[in-house]
């Protein structure tokens, strides 16, 4: 198969780019692993979109994601962020696509979340997410472009730069796609930790395909987590429930927070996620509802909380919480308008590094993030797309038998070692006995998924390569800055 | 590059040694590496290269010494050198620092040539089973036995449990001494080898089960299947010597009527049994270097290994059993001549690279279970 624009992924960022290529007449490819608009992070962003409130200087809004991002954040990108991330917020998003973000008698309801100085964020209730994706989704099957759904980008092919990708369908079957650019728009990394509240598939492939075909990737260390997710479960329990009088208790019942800040359970989401991770480490932390029951009318209030807590749990208002890796700040480096480091390659959205991000992310930016530099990409790649260069590669696949369940059993292994040493608190000596264990695993995986397309042990490949990746990164980095959290003196060698 | 060095085979179109490898290594031509390669090591007295016999040769022209692993540790533990290159996975240089005195020290030119078949049984896999499988039948009865292609932690555990270890070519002594300890064997990680060796010593297909870690309950049997069986073989087997068939022994009866088949126990059951001779990588050398003039030779192993003999015996017919892509060790490919040239050279500045340091009580209990087996 050939096309001009191939666009990896249906997030936010994929569907931007697809849409724009293809209206600015570009023939566009997406191939994508999600089959429901619930399988993409895009879906499950709760809080909403961060855009410029009206009448407001940009230069706050500027200054409030430079701040989150521990003050490394690329100044040039989060001026593009804001600004026209801002317009195409307006007139992308909301009259193109169409999405129907929350109103009140003045317009947008527009609301505040932490680290933002004013109320600007757009949003669906409490699942923002599930608006946009729909929207998006439903723009994109009325452009031209041809979206191959439940489709694995397994490998990209090309000699000097990328030309495309080797595709595999759910049966193993295989096919390339010759393209003029490769935009890739796989999301984030949740998979690589196991604990995590993206959905199920986050397993950071298009980092490893980037770092695979020698393009630079960078900031792997900043990666965010969540300092009150499910801690079974997975799913998120956000920081309004905090907000609203939630208590951050042990097993005993004691509350945990109030010694360690003077804002206790409001203490910066970092501050948080260290508390909840340490008090796990030999025991296991809690969060206790019964404040907001009796506070609010919790099932109309925060309806996605009230249909995830199982009967037992509305009932005593006990709730095990851990934190759960969340978001990638790093990536796949990218210039301005997408393009990573080798020819005709992009990367959008989380998968990238667009330097807008720094040391840690500010709410409710990310979302925007991958609209912006995705409508870019898009229309980058469409203008500069050509004819795809017929490409040479064999299939020499062996599918030989593989026992059923290797892949989780590694999976597991990878999990374990990247939560103890590379989760919320990082050490030297750690870091190292990871980075030697996950050469290991690499080693092996490698020789499992050479000659078998099997997209799952490719998934494997992939995230045992991002492991790595963030590994080395966090190894390098001995400060602690933003979500890379260091403890420690480094042995001395 | 000449086709009859390596076989260059590999899925990847790029480089994938992702940063760990500076990269000043990246795009040596094959002179400047040698030229390097051999600088290094002309400043380095102190300094044995161990290379695999399934190296390829721009690797192996730099060694010492060449062999299979078992013979390359008992050289490790022989040579005086305060420092060990191994050419070769994982499990081998942690043998060989287990068998070298405390001042050697075991270095591997890649941290990634980790041997999947070793993969496949890790000790929280092999420490659960054990429990499972001592509730329904009493520990004394079963006594461990290890192939040498596993991680030290595996050998370990082989020995707290009163087991041996055993090489390709001693397995059936291994069997008859666990049998001789208790009623059963707990063999890990190969299981074609342990089928193989269940039947040279007169056993059949209704003596064992398979173990499959991945299976919720007792590896996939019940309880009477495991009473019952005296083998119990852990699912497990090497990447390259799986993919043989008996077709492809077939194949090349029809294509060479007057061929020899030999290959390797780490093969299917149907291969071995279809095959003329099996052997371990030694006995496959020796028959071939022994046979006469003109006779025509199919190897059921890896690669690498085939060329080397069809290079050592111009004389006789030697190929491989299948095509070169289907025996190609990936893991013994992760030693890149590039990496071996980075070792060195750190090594002349001083600098110990990827040293392979197996934990100290392992490495005791390690070694009671090599030992046990130069006993049985
Ligand atoms: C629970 C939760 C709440 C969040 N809340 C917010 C919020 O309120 N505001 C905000 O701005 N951000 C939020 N975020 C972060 C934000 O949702 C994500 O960062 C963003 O959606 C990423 O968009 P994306 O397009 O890059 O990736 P995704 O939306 O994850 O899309 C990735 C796509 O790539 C596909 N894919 C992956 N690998 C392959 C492959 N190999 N081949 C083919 N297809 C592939 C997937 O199927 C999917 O279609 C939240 C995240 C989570 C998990």
């Amino acid at each position: 198969m050939r096309t001009e624009v191939l666009v990896v992924g249906s997030g936010i960022a994929g569907c931007s780019t697809a849409i724009r290529a293809a209206n600015r007449g570009a023939d566009v490819t997406v191939v994508t692993e999600a089959t429901s608009p619930d399988d993409t992070n895009t879906g499950w962003a709760q809080g909403g979109v961060a855009r410029r409130a009206p009448d407001e200087d940009a230069e706050v809004f500027i200054d409030d994601v430079l701040e989150a991002g521990g003050g490394v954040g690329d100044e040039d990108a989060v001026e593009r962020l804001v600004r026209e991330g801002s317009r195409a917020v307006d007139e992308f998003l909301v009259e193109e696509v169409g999405v129907g973000f929350d109103t009140n008698g003045d317009g947008f309801d527009l609301v505040r979340e932490g680290g933002h100085s004013t109320d600007r964020i757009l949003h669906d209730g409490d699942a923002t997410g599930r608006a946009v994706q729909r929207a998006l989704l439903r723009r994109l099957g009325e452009s031209d472009a041809r979206v191959l759904e439940g489709h694995t980008a397994v490998e990209l092919v090309g000699d000097r730069g990328v030309d495309g990708a080797l595709v595999a369908d759910t049966d193993g079957e295989a096919f390339v796609v010759e393209a003029g650019a490769t935009v890739l728009a796989t999301g984030g990394v949740g998979d690589v930790y196991g604990r995590t509240t993206n959905p199920e598939g986050a397993t950071g492939d298009g980092v490893a395909l980037a770092a695979l075909a020698g393009a630079e990737v960078s900031d792997t260390e900043y990666v965010q987590f969540h300092p009150t997710a499910h801690a079974e479960r997975g799913f998120l329990l956000s920081e309004a429930l905090r907000g609203e009088g939630a208590l951050l208790v042990n097993e005993d019942g004691k509350r945990f927070m109030p010694d360690r800040h003077e804002d206790a359970e409001l203490a910066p989401r970092d501050v948080v996620a260290t508390a909840v991770h340490e008090t796990n480490r030999d025991g296991q932390a809690y969060l206790d509802l019964s404040p907001v029951f009796d506070s609010t009318e919790f099932a109309e209030e925060f309806p996605t909380a009230y249909d995830n807590l199982t009967d037992e749990e509305l009932e005593s208002g006990r709730v095990p919480v851990a934190p759960s890796e969340h978001f990638l700040c790093g990536g796949v480096v990218v210039d301005e308008n997408g393009r990573a480091s080798v020819e005709r390659l992009y990367a959008v959205g989380e998968t990238a590094c667009t330097g807008v991000h720094g040391a840690n992310r500010l709410a409710s930016t990310s979302l925007l993030e991958g609209l912006t530099w995705g409508l870019r990409a898009g229309e980058h790649a469409a203008e500069n797309a050509h004819e795809p260069p017929a490409v040479d590669r064999e299939s020499d696949a062996f599918n030989g038998e593989m026992p059923d369940g290797f892949v989780d059993a590694k999976f597991d292994r990878l999990q374990n070692v990247m939560w103890e040493n590379a989760g919320p608190v990082r050490t030297e000596d750690g870091l190292r006995e990871a980075r030697a264990e996950l050469q290991r695993l690499r080693g092996e995986v490698k020789s499992y998924a050479r000659g078998r397309l099997d997209p799952e042990l490719y998934a494997l490949r992939n995230a045992v390569l991002v492991g790595l990746l963030i590994v080395e990164a966090a190894l390098e980095n001995e400060e602690t800055v933003g979500c890379h959290r260091r403890v420690g003196t480094p042995a001395e060698d | 590059m000449s086709v009859t060095d390596d076989a260059e085979l590999s899925l990847w179109k790029y480089s994938d040694s992702l940063g760990a490898l500076p990269d000043e290594y990246d795009g040596m031509s094959d002179e400047e590496r040698l030229k390097r390669t051999e600088a290094a090591l002309d400043e380095l007295d102190d300094v044995v290269i161990l290379g695999h016999n399934y190296q390829r040769h721009s690797v192996t022209r730099h060694a010492d010494h060449l062999g299979d692993s078992l013979q390359l540790s008992r050289l490790a533990g022989e040579a005086d050198a305060r420092n060990v290159v191994f050419c070769g996975v994982t499990f081998m240089a942690e043998t060989a620092d287990i068998v070298t005195d405390d001042d050697q020290r075991v270095v591997m030119p890649s941290m990634e040539a980790s041997c999947p078949m070793a993969g496949m049984a890790e000790n929280i896999q092999v420490d659960g089973a054990w429990n499972e499988l001592t509730e329904v039948v009493p520990g004394e009865d079963v006594t461990p036995v290890t192939y040498v292609n596993s991680y030290a932690s595996l050998k370990a555990f082989t020995a707290e449990h009163g087991g041996t270890c055993c090489t390709s070519s001693n397995a059936s002594d291994a069997f008859d001494w666990a049998l001789d300890q208790g009623e059963k064997v707990f063999f890990t990680p190969d299981k074609y080898l342990g089928h193989n060796t269940l039947h040279e010593l007169g056993y059949g297909d209704d003596d064992f089960v398979i173990w499959d870690p991945w299976e919720d309950e007792l590896g996939g049997n019940t309880p009477d299947e495991v009473r019952d069986a005296t083998f119990i073989l852990w699912e497990g087997f090497c990447q390259v010597h799986e993919r043989f068939g008996a077709s492809d022994v077939a194949d090349v009866r029809d294509a060479h009527p007057d061929v020899n088949v030999i290959v390797h126990p780490e093969c299917r059951r149907e291969v071995v049994e279809t095959a003329d001779y099996t052997g371990s990588t030694s006995t496959i050398i020796e028959k071939v270097e022994n046979a006469p003039e003109g006779s025509k030779w199919a190897i059921g192993t890896e690669i690498h290994l085939t060329k080397r003999l069809a290079r050592q015996n111009p004389d006789k017919d030697v190929f491989g059993l299948c095509g070169e892509e289907c025996s190609d060790c990936n893991a013994m490919r992760q030693i890149d001549p590039d990496f071996l040239v980075y070792v060195l050279e750190e090594m002349r500045d001083g600098n110990i690279v990827n040293r392979i340091q197996v934990d100290e009580d392992e490495k005791r209990l390690a070694e009671k279970a090599l030992d046990t087996m130069l006993s049985v």
